[in-house]
């Protein structure tokens, strides 16, 4: 490799007088960055330099900027934790511990796989003597299918993603998109982007289903594009000027009448031709077939296109003197430069999706940097979260700011950007003891005390009854794209007929019929059930669960609001616990963990297995006695009693 | 202005409005407070009203005014859904509801509910609350504010249950878990999971509750001082009591015969009509249903064909059910919604939100029948009399509930009832603006509203 030649280069001289020979890169607070040669990037502190340097450094040019400057993740944790450690001084906070192996591997499964280790897991991560085994297990857990599973169910309640999608069309497309861009590790910007400006039929182009989940309700929809990817709650505005923020009415409108020229509706979806040509059929008078074939035909009314012209205008009722009810409103951004708009060349759309996911756009990377430092650590920098005004004051403006620019730095890789907050020491902290005030500010002493999410809890279950969970897929995406891709001008009533008929022996017609959730093809060819319920992961049901699924008990969203999912406690989550099948079926003789018992013959290692896969600790001597006391009272049984003990503490449902 | 006031009114996320609701300016000042609002109540209640339960039809989505309990027929605004005469001259409702407009006479309607939010969860959350949603806080709804002004009625059975209410339902908000209503989701599985699996006896689960606890009691005592963790405690104290209850078959469907439950209708909506009377009948004083499927930006018509007359049977059934057991004079059955749909049908044939003018229903519970409150204009597009707030339609303070009825309207309609068309005025009111508004005009022959106190500060 040839030596990298250093232009800029320069003698830097420390406070002890020993010298280097380095590039000055850039001044980063109390921090400078140089390159030597050979290409080693090194990170000096400013106080580090003789006084002589020190008052160089303003004076260079530098080479790099912190959005454009390299480093690994392990570095950028390295400096939220200085971030941190700046604020502990500053209010007198006293950093919690750091957790123990055991405590460290639950929560980096909780927290990155979505679910709690298993017992082999656990063991295996234990028996390690790599000295960086805990970063080794973040970047295992990052580059995995659970990752993918629990990332996507917080975009799921983000989104309101929802299978039932609207009336005749299925979701799935949008769902399995949505998982595949997680996969791929799509930057942000572009992830957004696509779902602003996409075009076409749901099964064509499924970032459509960002705007299809809202079809009908195009200005709901740019509310809640405001809210999520801007912080920017223009709710309000909708029907009157926003009464303590600066938004008006009129401004709600110039930002809609980018999408006025969007429809989500094409229609022309020739049903009364197809329905003639198969009239015939005696299947045809069973009304759920009749139904059947309808919404097969109409799911390709839905088309996410651009018209010429622009339909937005003033609503009816609208009493501000800067307009009349029916006037048309030019496309304008809520602050920032106006997009230029080519005519014929870039849709509106276009614009404002490149407006919106700009990196210069002053709210874009930093919402989402802070959303996901609340989703990792349990409480926001700037809050709240869907609608930061722009006086808000960050817990930590420096680290605030950071996070910012990290997000850029990265080019909105969040998977690096997640990686970065984990690999920190605050991650690896325990989590407070007491519930702090809320009337205070909350300095991070480490992560928030917090219950498992729905999600966390369910799939938590079906690992321990289901050996390998994330290898149990919901199928219905590639089929619900057989069944319904078609050239639909063109097809014969004959095709849908056979294809409906098709559907129907499979036994999954009632569902598709409704645009509902589809179960899978593999159902009969052993896809594990218990009690009616698919014992796949959260993100491979449908969505959202039906309401008396342990999953909605547990507060998973309905998914009509922002972040609709909720933590709170109730009577039926208990007795869903207590009596539920859920619990049952992980002491049942077919569950992963009760057969991985049966590998062990001493009890004192059956009593092991079940602590280190429920709790993911070793049990307490006490706990060990009591242990022994139920299996020696009620035999095999006292087995399945100490696994309906543990799923029913608090320790179980917490994240230490 | 704007900025400072800023902080204080932004609509925030579930979980730090939780967090916030339980700083000890909600819960410790409050809980202090029953005996004070009761005593403080009893210095100036109103005579009248017989309210001891409420049912509270909550239809989720925005229910259209003009095709159920408003209609225009003539207007523009009226589309296909057409009207037809009530028992009480003069007061038509949609044709869609055949079986309420034969019992007109024990109905009272407010045609001039009016709200600033056209938005779902906003709107929701004040016909819930009577509250905007805030940053800073969570209010409690209704059955935890009775239980908290009355006391707790149920010895194990909660003094109020939700059914269907979803996951972002208030709840008790800032009360805390003691007052919070239990959730059903589905009225026909009534509460489920409160029977342990088959070849676990009672016993069994008892020995195993007790492993339980000892198995947690590390994790209990390391974190006694984390408020979260605590509300579990309770959760499992109350789910203990509850198991070990007879009035657990409240909650059973299957008790009722099979007439009767045609008589409700077979749909979600029937089914959570005969749950609430069971429910009350056995003792819990507030039932919330809620009720699905009113947005309807497409198809309206369709729609209301199915959904109209399914609320028609299921209020028509709870009405003559209640009455049949001599309880429907203590009952009062209210219909809510965020807000109506627009006069105006768009190009989906639906129609869209509409907070600037919608109705709400009272039957039962000493409520006046045949007496339509307030009036909407020619097409049902604005307040054209008598404009109602939701704050002054649910009380926005806990003194509100020593009186032994429920909500503000409610609570004014049953006082007409029993006192004659005039009301008095209480002397400690501090009215709204709009109230106050209301009272100036006040509109002879249709009571004058009784004035209950509102802080505005709770």
């Amino acid at each position: 490799m040839p030596a990298i030649s250093l232009a800029a280069g320069r003698t830097w001289t420390d406070a002890k007088g020993r010298n280097i020979e380095a590039e000055f890169l850039m001044q980063e607070g109390d921090f400078i960055y140089l390159r030597m040669e050979g290409g080693r990037q090194v990170r000096v502190p400013l106080k580090s330099l003789s006084e002589a340097d020190q008052k160089v450094v303003p004076t260079l040019i530098p080479l790099a900027t912190p959005e454009t400057i390299k480093r690994s993740a392990a570095e950028s944790a390295a400096i939220i934790d200085q971030h941190l450690a700046a604020n502990y001084a500053k209010f007198g906070v006293k950093p919690n511990a750091k957790l123990r192996d055991s405590e460290f591997c639950r929560r980096a499964y909780l927290a990155i796989g979505g679910r709690i280790p298993t017992y082999d897991e656990l063991t295996t991560f234990i028996r390690s003597s790599e000295k960086d085994k805990r970063y080794r297990l973040i970047d295992q857990l990052l580059e995995s299918e659970a990752f993918v599973s629990n990332f996507y169910n917080f975009w799921a309640d983000t989104l309101r993603v929802k299978t039932e999608m609207v009336e005749y069309l299925n979701g799935a497309p949008y769902i399995d998109w949505i998982k595949r861009s997680i996969r791929e590790n799509k930057p942000y910007d572009m992830f957004v982007y696509e779902m602003i400006t996409a075009t076409g039929k749901l099964w064509e182009n499924p970032a459509t289903g960002y705007l299809l989940r809202d079809h009908g309700m195009p200005l709901d929809n740019l509310s809640y594009t405001s809210s999520v990817f801007l912080g920017t709650d223009i709710s309000c505005a909708q029907c009157h000027d926003h009464p303590f923020e600066d938004w008006t009415q009129k401004d709600f409108y110039h930002l809609a009448s980018f999408f006025g020229a969007t429809d989500t509706m094409k229609g022309g979806a020739p049903e009364g031709r197809i329905l003639q040509e198969i009239a015939s059929k005696p299947e045809l008078q069973d009304n759920g077939f009749r139904d059947q074939v309808r919404d097969l035909v109409r799911a390709h009314n839905y088309n996410v296109h651009d018209t010429i012209t622009n339909v937005l205008s003033l609503p009816f009722d609208y009493k501000y003197e800067d307009g009349k009810p029916g006037d048309r409103v030019q496309p304008q951004v809520l602050f920032g430069d106006d997009p230029v708009l080519e005519e014929g060349k870039t849709s509106q759309r276009v614009a404002v999706g490149r407006w919106m996911t700009d990196r210069d756009n002053p709210r874009f990377a930093k919402v989402i940097a802070n959303r996901l430092w609340d989703y990792v650590f349990g409480e926001p920098q700037l809050k709240p979260l869907d609608n930061i005004p722009d006086t808000a004051k960050a817990e930590n403006p420096e680290l605030m700011k950071f996070l910012e620019t990290e997000m850029k730095r990265v080019d909105f890789n969040l998977r690096e950007y997640l990686r970065i907050l984990f690999y920190s020491d605050l991650f690896q902290r325990e989590a407070p003891v007491e519930s702090h005030d809320p009337s205070k500010t909350y300095h991070f002493a480490g992560p928030t005390l917090r219950r498992m999410s729905a999600e966390q809890i369910w799939d938590s279950f079906v690992s321990m009854c289901v050996p390998n969970p994330e290898e149990q897929k919901d199928l219905s995406v590639e089929f619900y794209i057989k069944y319904v891709d078609m050239d639909i001008n063109k097809v014969s009533g004959e095709e849908v007929y056979q294809r409906v008929k098709t559907m129907r022996a499979v036994g999954q017609g009632e569902e598709m019929g409704l645009g509902a959730a589809m179960s899978d093809e593999a159902d009969s060819k052993g896809n594990i059930t218990f009690k009616g319920m698919k014992l796949r992961r959260a993100s491979e049901l449908r969505q959202p669960e039906a309401p008396s699924h342990i999953l909605r008990i547990f507060g998973q969203s309905d998914r009509t609001l922002i972040h609709g999912a909720s933590k709170q406690g109730s009577i039926p989550q208990l007795l869903a616990l207590m009596n539920g099948a859920a619990t049952e079926m992980i002491g049942s003789p077919e569950s992963s963990l009760y057969r991985r018992l049966q590998e062990f013959n001493a009890d004192k290692d059956k009593v092991d297995v079940i602590f280190l896969s429920v709790l993911s600790r070793y049990p307490t001597s006490d706990e060990r006695q009591l242990a022994y006391r139920q299996i020696k009272a009620y035999g095999e049984m006292g087995f399945a009693n100490v696994m309906w003990a543990l799923v029913n503490t608090k320790e179980f449902l917490f994240i230490q | 202005m704007k900025k400072a006031l800023n902080s204080m009114d932004e609509l925030s996320r579930r979980k730090f409005m939780w967090n916030f609701a339980k700083s000890s300016l909600g819960v410790s000042m409050l809980s202090l407070f029953p005996r004070n609002i009761l005593a403080e109540a009893g210095t100036a209640p109103p005579k009248g009203g017989t309210a001891k339960n409420v049912i509270y039809i909550y239809m989720n989505g925005g229910m259209s005014h003009i095709d159920t309990f408003d209609p225009k027929p003539g207007s523009k605004s009226q589309g296909p859904t057409e009207s037809i005469k009530t028992n009480v001259p003069g007061i038509i409702l949609s044709q869609h509801l055949p079986q309420l407009a034969k019992k007109m006479d024990k109905i009272a309607l407010i045609r001039s509910m009016t709200s600033k939010t056209g938005v779902h969860e906003s709107g929701t959350y004040m016909m819930r609350t009577a509250f905007r949603p805030s940053g800073n806080i969570v209010h409690p709804t209704m059955g935890a504010w009775a239980q908290l002004a009355l006391g707790r009625r149920g010895q194990r059975l909660p003094d109020s249950v939700t059914i269907g209410g979803g996951a972002d339902h208030p709840g008790a908000g800032f009360l805390g878990p003691q007052f919070s209503p239990i959730p059903i989701n589905s009225p026909g599985d009534g509460l489920p999971y409160s029977k342990p699996p088959k070849g676990v006896s009672e016993k069994d689960v008892e020995s195993r509750m007790e492993l339980a606890r000892a198995f947690d009691e590390s994790f209990r005592h390391k974190y006694k001082k984390n408020q979260d963790v605590k509300d579990y405690e309770g959760f499992y104290q109350e789910t203990v009591d509850l198991l070990q209850s007879e009035d657990l078959s409240a909650f059973d469907l299957k008790k009722e015969p099979n007439d009767l439950k045609e008589k409700y209708g077979r749909g979600q909506l029937g089914s959570a009509a005969l749950l609430a009377r069971r429910l009350i009948e056995n003792g819990v004083r507030f039932v919330e249903i809620n009720h699905g499927g009113w947005d309807t930006h497409n198809n309206n018509f369709n729609a209301m064909e199915t959904k109209v007359p399914a609320v028609d049977q299921a209020v028509g059934a709870l009405m003559d059910d209640l009455e049949s057991r001599g309880m429907l004079k203590d009952t009062l059955i209210v219909i809510g919604s965020e807000f109506g749909r627009t006069p105006n049908i768009n190009v989906n044939s639906g129609r869209d939100h509409h907070p600037r003018v919608y109705s709400t229903f009272f039957a039962g519970g000493g409520v006046a029948g045949g007496q339509v409150y307030g009036e909407s204009d020619e097409n049902a597009f604005a307040v054209k009399e008598n404009p109602v707030q939701i704050e002054d339609f649910i009380p926005r303070s806990p003194t509100a509930w020593g009186f032994r009825s429920i909500s503000g309207c409610m609570r004014r309609m049953v006082a007409r009832s029993s006192s004659g068309t005039k009301a008095s005025r209480s002397p400690r009111s501090s009215a709204s603006a709009s109230e106050s508004e209301t009272l100036r005009k006040g509109t002879p022959g249709r009571g004058a509203f009784l004035r209950l106190r509102i802080d505005p500060d709770c």
